[in-house]
């Protein structure tokens, strides 16, 4: 978690992790606009070889959910 | 003044704008060829409209373009390029070969196709083309669309220069530059940027609201048409006004 984390802060340019709120549904997240989305489903591609398409990402997802229910092996 | 039952052939004809304008121009009177990469969706749509020609083709494999001119039995007298992709990537995590299939899909593909056609003759005198563009590119940024601005912006420029050159065979060749147009596809990305998100876009356009395919259809009716007989080279943008703030 503490990696995804980390790369979400950085996608949303944090300076700090600890400014990320993991449990916010990431379209409530006053940072979330078309370039996040893109780039979060472009970082998680990268990372972690997951290819999502929009329709597929539900943003009523809190990113700590997302992580539960995607990327925990 | 209009002069229907042309032989119309739609590349990405299978899904959003191509779809829509398959219905149309065949309601207008055209005999339409579409074309598309999915064999699933055009079984869908032969039933729907038996009147319209499906052809199967991946447009980025040289082999199906060749199989598609092929196919065609008559000249062509409209040619409208309504495939390609709407990759979207931050600068970030875009690389190299994402640019480069972008280009490929969106300007490459419809200069081979347009070539091939010419050095066939399966484009008539007086025939048509029609080049899906967009407003990213030449007339607005767009963050994510470092490589798909690219592609509609050289599709313009191609254009223009193409206009010149195939005046000499009566040919016309315009572009359209939608701004977000409902689709399947891009209803789906409004859903994922939040009900405040598009709210928020939606003060960009002037006129209120997102475009529709029929709005889109409807300059293709027009640059099909005798109507338009001394346009060319043109780039028409709809878009409710976008561009304008």
């Amino acid at each position: 978690m503490e990696k995804f984390k980390e790369l979400v802060a950085d996608l949303l340019e944090y300076d700090e992790v600890s400014e990320l709120d993991m449990n916010t549904p990431m379209k409530d997240l006053d940072d979330w606009d078309s370039l996040t989305l893109l780039g979060f489903l472009a970082m998680i591609e990268n990372e972690y070889n997951i290819q999502i398409d929009i329709p597929n990402l539900n943003v009523n997802l809190s990113f700590k959910d997302f992580y539960n229910q995607f990327l925990v092996a | 003044m209009i002069k229907s039952n042309r032989n119309i052939l739609i590349l990405g004809g299978t899904s959003g704008i191509g779809k829509q304008l398959g219905k149309d121009l065949y309601d207008e009177g055209h005999k339409v060829y579409s074309s598309g990469r999915s064999i699933d969706k055009i079984h869908l749509l032969q039933e729907s409209n038996p009147n319209i020609i499906y052809l199967k083709a991946d447009l980025t494999n040289s082999e199906d373009i060749d199989m598609l001119i092929d196919t065609l039995e008559v000249p062509l007298d409209g040619l409208v390029y309504s495939a390609g992709s709407i990759f979207l990537k931050p600068i970030k995590y875009l690389n190299e070969k994402d640019f480069e299939d972008t280009i490929e899909i969106n300007l490459t593909v419809p200069f081979k196709l347009i070539k091939r056609l010419l050095q066939s003759k399966k484009l008539s005198k007086g025939a048509s083309i029609v080049l899906m563009s967009s407003i990213t590119g030449m007339h607005r940024g767009l963050a994510g669309g470092i490589a798909y601005g690219a592609s509609k912006a050289g599709l313009i420029g191609m254009m223009k220069s193409m206009a010149i050159e195939l005046a000499k065979r009566k040919i016309r060749i315009n572009a359209i530059s939608p701004g977000m147009i409902i689709t399947e596809g891009t209803t789906n990305y409004l859903k994922s940027l939040g009900d405040e998100t598009v709210r928020s876009d939606l003060k960009n356009y002037p006129l209120g609201k997102y475009g529709s395919t029929d709005d889109i259809s409807a300059m293709v009716i027009y640059l099909m048409n005798e109507g338009s007989a001394w346009v060319t080279g043109q780039d028409f943008i709809i878009d409710g006004g976008r561009t304008l703030k």
